[in-house]
């Protein structure tokens, strides 16, 4: 796998229309932050920052035109830089798509492979960030269905959408990943894993792992872009 | 050839809700469903809406079904005719069928009910007091907080005529259209001061008879209330119809 490498669309962007998850927090999601891209991930009892090797180029852009903030990561690989000014608030724009590795890096020199995690069994504890990631909802059957708006003049334009059939292998991770569970949250990841938060018996959450879908998975998102 | 409506289509409303189109005793009528002590009885509107009747009757032919079935009169008089498989899971689609300036009545036990806001004796209501007649109505929604109004509807495109978008719900705030505190907070209060920071659903009926339901004095089940009648300085805009 090559480095991680951003193909920047020219200016102005264009709109994205598609599949998003808002923010959850000041410490969720992808961010430019400090001239880094990166995320938290939980360790021990605190979060650390971990930035993606090989950034440069996506953290330029950002900042360029926004000065930093939260960055989505798609799964299909687009880049969706949500607009935060009072004039703009709720719009998003794709700036670009990455191709690459996802080598996330913390302080102490630890990494972690977004692609490449492990040998991880559904059900397994997830050790990377566990809040970066397309929110969806898991069916029965293992289908993925995701909600999102977009405001608009009046209020705001609400869409849902499958966006991928049933699938029994995910099915059955999220089975295992919630034990008596058939249906519910999940994120899927930039790098197409996913991941669904379990509630643990002393009250807290923690990020379970729930199966891969390949990137060929997620078609036709091309009817998403609206150009100015 | 009539046309989806761009205003506001009700979809999931109880059944006492909507006006309906019925054959009975020889001749299809406009009905609706009236929740008397006894139970649900339906009554047949009094005098002639033959009009009306067969300007429904023809939308539902016209697009592939059966005579008769539900209606609805909103707040600009519009009458909206659902059209297609209800049981269907793909949208029902909303057509215009024109406008209905007439006041329905109807015979209930030799008293005369309307929609209008009055009591079982014809006097107006009071803001606060049980809704009395039938009510069918339009749902709107009193946002958590109590300080906004929006209702949601399937978005259709721009193109004329229009077209349903797949997928996407069109959530309308009255926020964002008045753009005027004063008038945002005097189209809120009535329906407020029943609800109050809740929230919650509420109807607006074709005299513009706002009422909502909350629990009933005795536990059992919904109580409508009337709320007042809403400002139309201050409410959404009339949805562009075809002429």
């Amino acid at each position: 796998m090559t480095g991680f490498a951003f193909h920047k669309l020219p200016a102005p962007f264009p709109r994205w229309m598609g599949p998003f998850s808002p923010g959850r927090g000041n410490h969720s999601g992808f961010h430019v932050r400090g001239g880094k891209l990166g995320t938290w991930i939980q360790n021990g009892s605190g979060q650390s920052f971990w930035w993606v090797r090989g950034a440069d180029s996506l953290v330029d852009c950002v900042e360029r035109h926004w000065s930093g903030g939260r960055v989505l990561l798609l799964p299909n690989g687009f880049v969706v830089k949500p607009l935060q000014r009072d004039h703009d608030v709720g719009v998003r724009a794709l700036i670009g798509h990455f191709t690459g590795s996802l080598l996330l890096k913390a302080a102490d020199g630890s990494t972690f492979d977004l692609r490449s995690p492990g040998e991880l069994k559904e059900g397994a504890h997830w050790p990377g960030p566990s809040t970066t990631g397309l929110e969806c909802v898991i069916g029965q059957d293992g289908s993925l269905s995701c909600r999102w708006y977009h405001p608009t003049d009046w209020g705001r334009d609400e869409t849902i959408c499958l966006l991928r059939g049933p699938d029994s292998r995910l099915a059955e991770g999220f089975r295992v990943a919630r034990l008596g569970e058939n249906g519910g949250r999940v994120r899927i990841t930039a790098s197409g894993h996913i991941i669904t938060n379990r509630r643990e018996n002393h009250g807290g959450w923690d990020a379970r792992y729930v199966g891969w879908a390949s990137p060929e998975s997620w078609k036709d998102w091309e009817q998403w872009i609206k150009n100015n | 050839m009539s046309q989806l409506y761009r205003g506001l289509w009700p979809q999931v409303v109880g059944t006492l809700a909507k006006y309906s189109v019925r054959f009975i005793d020889g001749a299809w009528r406009v009905t609706v469903l009236y929740a008397a002590d006894e139970g649900l009885r339906f009554l047949a509107v009094e005098g002639d809406a033959a009009d009306l009747v067969d300007k429904i009757n023809e939308i539902k032919v016209s697009t592939g079904g059966q005579p008769g079935g539900t209606f609805y009169i909103n707040e600009y008089r519009h009458v909206l005719v659902p059209v297609g498989d209800h049981t269907a899971s793909r949208q029902v689609p909303y057509h215009y069928a024109g406008r209905y300036g007439k006041d329905f009545h109807f015979d209930f036990e030799g008293k005369t009910l309307t929609t209008k806001p009055v009591d079982a004796g014809g006097e107006q209501l009071a803001p606060g007091k049980q809704w009395f007649g039938p009510r069918p109505g339009i749902p709107y929604v009193l946002a958590a907080g109590g300080t906004d109004i929006y209702f949601e509807t399937p978005a259709l495109t721009d193109a004329d005529p229009p077209d349903i978008r797949p997928r996407m719900t069109r959530r309308v705030q009255l926020s964002r259209v008045l753009k005027d505190k004063g008038l945002l907070s005097q189209a809120v209060a009535p329906v407020f001061r029943i609800r109050g920071y809740q929230g919650g659903r509420f109807y607006v009926n074709e005299h513009g008879a706002i009422f909502t339901p909350v629990g009933a004095h005795d536990g059992n089940g919904l109580d409508y209330i009337y709320c007042g009648e809403i400002d139309r300085k201050a409410w959404f805009p009339e949805p562009a119809v075809p002429f």
